[in-house]
């Protein structure tokens, strides 16, 4: 009974420091917390769970091209304002350059994109040539170089389907024009879905199937739940040594030789001391799991193996805080030995 | 050892190294009394009742608390027990109750009874009003006065004070020395460390007075007088080093001692009858052309004592 008197007075003691009480419940979940704030998104890798929010770029594409049937350039300006690419262009259209320019230079945009008049001849004869010209804010870096890597790989479909016309006019002979039409069309569809593909980040030969949503957050709660158990042991050890420096701070203060006078055995009043810090550690230990599962949605896994590593956790602190402290004389050694000894157990043991 | 007293000490010695702190020492408390440890700091006082209440096991020789050895029955010793040591040994973040039902505790009391207890010591100590009150920023004397208390808590039939008035205001002193008596009225038995030879003429049935480790003088104040042959203590200031003076002084008859102070320079004299001696002392400081600018005349007292056996005054250390 007068273990638990002994314990139950150095909990009380323990729980009105608010220091102490911040460094046993707040600080470690601060510190995942932290990282989880400054770094979920990059876990998650999605911008719905709080993660990089790449913003939309707004493009203006204006299409001068003469051609009327077959039209490349209506191909170009379709692909651009596909759906496949509304989580990276916002894309809409204007009448003439003039219009285009000027959204962009009153901020309206953040891109134009301006179709050639014969765009559709250069793309579908073997010697033709044209330039898409790209008008942007010169403050702006990413959405202009998306843009211009989604053009640039239209474009290369196109000039795949020229290669191809070469080829088989080497192999053919001379072609007529809706023949050459035809292999150069579906050449450029081919390589615009392809085109597509890759920009889904999935090569056409590839079936790589991206993770469901509910799995991607389960790999962030584990990444979570890895964090904050390595701050739960540390955080444990540390309060283990600190509670048990309490035998220190009453034989500094003449409460311990004052408990020796009373007839109460020196083993009862050791029990008491490691009660104390197992019970303080047991309850730090399943706070900061609650509180961790509530808000990082960290799943700890099967109940009774969850309780047997916490009590197999406190009891290792409880007893690596009394051994620390049998080698310490004054609570001034204290602090710098007990920090000192958890960073370098710490390191040792992969926490940081 | 014989039960029919409450402290029994027989030839307890204590050494730290090379240093003998206590040099077998032997005492005996009758049931009921207040006895008083009279000595100067590093006399051994806080030694001795470090072995009576458990705290240091003695390199040899036993004690005996209401007839339970300190060596072979310490538990039942320390129950009898209660000790109020020097130092405040207090919970400074918990409130007076809290301290004392934490306490009350340690001693075996539970339930009502530890209640009443506790209720009962705050009105002692007259702290009731500021129970609730965190201990920590309690003024000095509030804490000397809780830290009597939870020696209190048990109904100890022994009380050991260890200096409890060392470095308190006067109030609080005698406020301190009114509970000692009271708790001797109510029949425990005291023993009350000290140096202040006022505290334990006032207070004590018997006096144990040591020196160096050693017991070098005990029995009742008028008893221990008796040890000085009732001689008044003179002190004698002079304008000059009275090294050649005290020589000349040490001749008159009717001197039995003198003795320059190292701390202030005074000289303390041990005399039949001032009134005879006075005259020639200022004879002789003339001849010599010493100027004496101040005399004390005191009866005898147990500073006498303390100087007659030791041939130091007790606050010389």
């Amino acid at each position: 009974m007068k273990i638990l008197d002994i314990a139950f007075k150095d909990i009380q003691r323990a729980l009105r420091s608010t220091f102490g009480v911040v460094m046993m419940f707040i600080v470690p979940i601060m510190i995942p917390g932290i990282i989880y704030a400054a770094f979920g998104g990059a876990l998650n890798g999605s911008a719905d769970s709080g993660g990089f929010n790449l913003a939309v770029t707004r493009v203006v594409v204006v299409n001068l091209d003469r051609a009327t049937d077959q039209s490349a350039g209506a191909i170009l300006a379709d692909f651009l304002q596909s759906k496949d690419l509304k989580t990276l262009l916002d894309t809409s259209t204007a009448t003439d350059e003039a219009q285009a320019r000027d959204r962009v230079n009153t901020k309206q945009a953040d891109v134009a994109v301006i179709i050639p008049s014969d765009f559709s001849q250069a793309a579908f004869t073997n010697n033709g040539e044209s330039n898409i010209v790209l008008y942007h804010d010169p403050t702006l870096t990413i959405g202009p170089l998306i843009v211009k890597q989604v053009l640039a790989q239209f474009a290369d479909g196109f000039s795949g389907a020229r290669i191809t016309l070469n080829v088989a006019e080497q192999q053919l002979g001379a072609l007529d024009a809706t023949m050459a039409q035809n292999i150069a069309r579906q050449y450029a569809q081919w390589a615009q879905a392809q085109g597509a593909q890759q920009q889904g980040g999935q090569h056409p030969l590839l079936a790589i199937q991206a993770p469901p949503s509910k799995a991607t957050n389960q790999g962030t709660a584990s990444m979570m739940a890895s964090m904050t158990a390595g701050m739960l042991v540390f955080f444990a050890f540390y309060t283990a040594a600190v509670m048990a420096q309490s035998i220190l701070k009453e034989e500094e203060d003449g409460t311990l030789p004052r408990l020796f006078t009373t007839p109460t055995a020196r083993a009862t009043i050791l029990g008491g001391k490691f009660v104390a810090i197992f019970l303080m550690v047991g309850v730090q230990v399943l706070v900061v799991m609650i509180i961790s599962s509530l808000l990082f949605k960290i799943t700890w896994g099967a109940p009774l193996m969850v309780a047997l590593s916490i009590v197999g956790l406190v009891i290792c602190a409880a007893g690596f805080g009394l051994f620390l402290l049998s080698f310490i004389k004054t609570t001034r050694q204290a602090g710098p030995i007990i920090g000192g000894v958890l960073t370098v157990t710490s390191m040792l043991g992969g926490l940081y | 050892m014989n039960n029919g007293f409450a402290i029994e000490a027989q030839n307890l010695k204590k050494s730290f190294g090379e240093l003998q702190a206590v040099q077998g020492v032997s005492f005996r408390a009758e049931k009921g009394e207040i006895l008083s440890l009279l000595g100067p700091n590093g006399a051994g006082k806080s030694t001795t009742i470090s072995m009576l209440s458990g705290l240091l096991r003695p390199d040899d020789g036993d004690a005996c608390i209401e007839g339970h050895s300190i060596r072979t029955d310490a538990r039942e010793a320390r129950a009898a027990l209660g000790v109020v040591p020097q130092d405040i040994a207090i919970y400074p973040d918990l409130s007076a109750r809290e301290n004392l039902v934490f306490w009350g505790k340690m001693y075996g009391l539970r339930g009502t009874e530890l209640k009443k207890r506790v209720d009962e010591v705050l009105e002692i100590i007259g702290l009731t009003d500021r129970q609730k009150g965190a201990s920590g920023k309690f003024s000095g004397g509030m804490k000397r006065r809780l830290n009597i208390g939870i020696a209190l808590l048990h109904k100890p039939q022994v009380v050991i004070m260890d200096e409890p008035t060392v470095g308190i205001d006067p109030q609080s002193r005698r406020n301190i020395l009114d509970n000692v008596k009271e708790l001797n009225a109510q029949g425990m038995t005291v023993l009350y460390t000290t140096h202040y030879m006022e505290e334990a003429q006032e207070l004590s049935d018997h006096i144990a007075v040591m020196d160096h480790g050693q017991l070098i003088a005990y029995g009742t104040h008028d008893e221990l007088i008796k040890l000085v042959g009732e001689q008044d203590r003179i002190t004698v200031t002079t304008n000059v080093e009275p090294d050649g003076v005290i020589e000349a002084w040490r001749k008159i008859e009717g001197v039995h001692h003198a003795n320059a102070s190292r701390t202030d320079g005074t000289v303390a004299l041990l005399a039949d009858d001032s009134n005879l001696v006075l005259p020639h002392l200022f004879e002789e400081a003339a001849r010599l052309h010493v100027r004496i600018t101040s005399v004390d005349v005191q009866e005898p007292n147990l500073e006498a004592v303390f100087l007659h056996l030791t041939g130091r005054a007790l606050r010389d250390e």
